[in-house]
């Protein structure tokens, strides 16, 4: 019987893959924006279907050539929406017994969506920050740039460049304590991707992650999120795109925000990346005299 | 914090903070500065000065910290690690988005570091006040104690 539904499985996600191959490259490929940020929050809703698979990716695609983002962001558990395509999961993934399905069929995914964001990069000819895949014992993010599809480790933050600016994915916790923030400004980190998600939505707990770093270390922050009941616990958050105060238009820390902490939608803002660096030169770096003390 | 021409009308007060004044030594310690230094006086007769930061012991250890060397968390990390109570900063800034981005890193550092945070912030020569705490330290969970252009006078259970 297992190897019944594991042939399922493999046929739906090579049915869902091929249909993206169809797609008419040189009617999509458009030049993105220069930093162009379009950050995602999704409802945790697994997918059912191949026809359903196939309309999820197409509305992203059609999402992408309408905004033409350079960098595209998906929010953890992006890949574990997929697994709604083995037969009768849905149920189980809403709660904790769901986690058996993902570990058994991790692998499976696991290569299907390495094709998926492939596709996905090549169209934009950008960075795609593909959520993860989270199992249980741990969880891995993928990531999209020059045509590799990279896979990490989210338990460390995972280090990358976008047209020679660096970057970083965070996980969440580790954001909580700046100094793990100072350290990559002092590699040369200005972007920090995030995905931050809370049991119950308080907006004041909200500005304790990466919209903190962003006022006292000074860098973009770019949140994506899953919301909704994933695995047994509820998730509840908004997308968003911090920086410091003075470079936002309503001086609030923040580029653009969604307001809505359980439906979904696209968080997109240009970032000045310039605008960030003349910033930054304005300020003393008093702190390093400091470094010794702590 | 504010003007100590503001307190005579208090029998108590065991902390005053204000920008660049003569002490009056009507409250137990005063905290007088700029952006470029700090004096605090006890009226034991300790008196301590800086032009960076500074930790006092009475009425309970805390660190004074002026201009530039406010802006960031390292300094109020140090002063947790040392036992401190709270921190009081001293930070001169232009336009509103000079304002609010000390305000909103008071808020921070106060979050990050556990302490309470008691800014002074100069703006084109008008004072604004902020009293900042962790978020469950305070009714509204939201961080802050107080916050404007008026002196305030509030307890504080540190």
């Amino acid at each position: 019987m297992k190897g019944i539904a594991r042939g399922f499985v493999e046929r739906a996600l090579e049915k869902m893959i091929s249909s993206l191959r169809k797609i008419d490259f040189k009617v999509v490929l458009k030049k993105p924006q220069s930093f162009r940020v379009m950050s995602y929050q999704l409802e945790y809703k697994p997918i059912e279907s191949v026809e359903e698979a196939i309309y999820f990716l197409k509305m992203r695609l059609k999402e992408f050539t309408r905004y033409l983002p350079k960098i595209i962001v998906f929010p953890r558990f992006t890949v574990n929406l997929f697994f709604g395509l083995i037969p009768f999961s849905r149920k189980r993934l809403l709660t904790s017994k769901g986690l058996l399905l993902v570990q058994r069929y991790r692998s499976l995914f696991d290569e299907a969506y390495k094709r998926v964001l492939k596709i996905f990069g090549g169209m934009t000819d950008g960075v795609v920050i593909g959520g993860t895949l989270y199992y249980g014992e741990g969880e891995t993010l993928y990531i999209y740039r020059e045509g590799e599809c990279v896979e990490f480790t989210v338990r460390s933050p995972a280090l990358f460049e976008i047209d020679g600016n660096g970057a970083a994915f965070v996980y969440p916790e580790l954001l909580m304590d700046y100094r793990t923030t100072r350290k990559l400004q002092e590699m040369g980190i200005k972007l920090i991707f995030t995905s931050e998600s809370f049991g119950s939505f308080d907006p004041w707990k909200a500005k304790l992650g990466i919209w903190a770093r962003s006022q006292s270390i000074g860098l973009f922050g770019i949140n994506s999120v899953m919301v909704g009941k994933i695995l047994g616990e509820r998730h509840e958050g908004i997308a968003f795109v911090s920086a410091p105060a003075v470079l936002t238009r309503n001086l609030d820390g923040y580029i653009v925000k969604l307001t809505e902490p359980n439906g979904r939608g696209i968080a997109i803002a240009d970032l000045d990346v310039e605008a960030l660096e003349r910033y930054l030169l304005s300020l003393p770096k008093t702190y390093r005299k400091y470094w010794s003390l702590v | 914090m504010g003007p100590q021409i503001g307190l005579l009308e208090f029998e108590d007060v065991e902390l005053s903070i204000s920008w660049r004044e003569e002490p009056m030594m009507r409250s137990d310690v005063t905290v007088i500065g700029d952006e470029k230094e700090v004096a605090v006086f006890s009226k034991d007769g300790e008196s301590m000065t800086s032009q960076d930061f500074l930790l006092f012991d009475s009425p309970k250890r805390f660190l004074v910290v002026t201009g530039n060397d406010a802006l960031y968390p390292e300094l109020y990390h140090y002063a947790a690690s040392k036992g401190a109570s709270f921190v009081i900063a001293y930070e001169k800034v232009t336009g509103m988005g000079g304002l609010l981005t000390s305000k909103y890193r008071g808020w921070v550092h106060s979050q990050e570091s556990g302490l309470v945070v008691f800014e002074i912030i100069d703006v084109a020569g008008r004072l604004h006040y902020g009293i900042y705490a962790p978020l469950e330290k305070t009714d509204k969970n939201n961080g802050v104690l107080s916050e404007g252009n008026s002196p305030l006078v509030l307890e504080v259970d540190l």
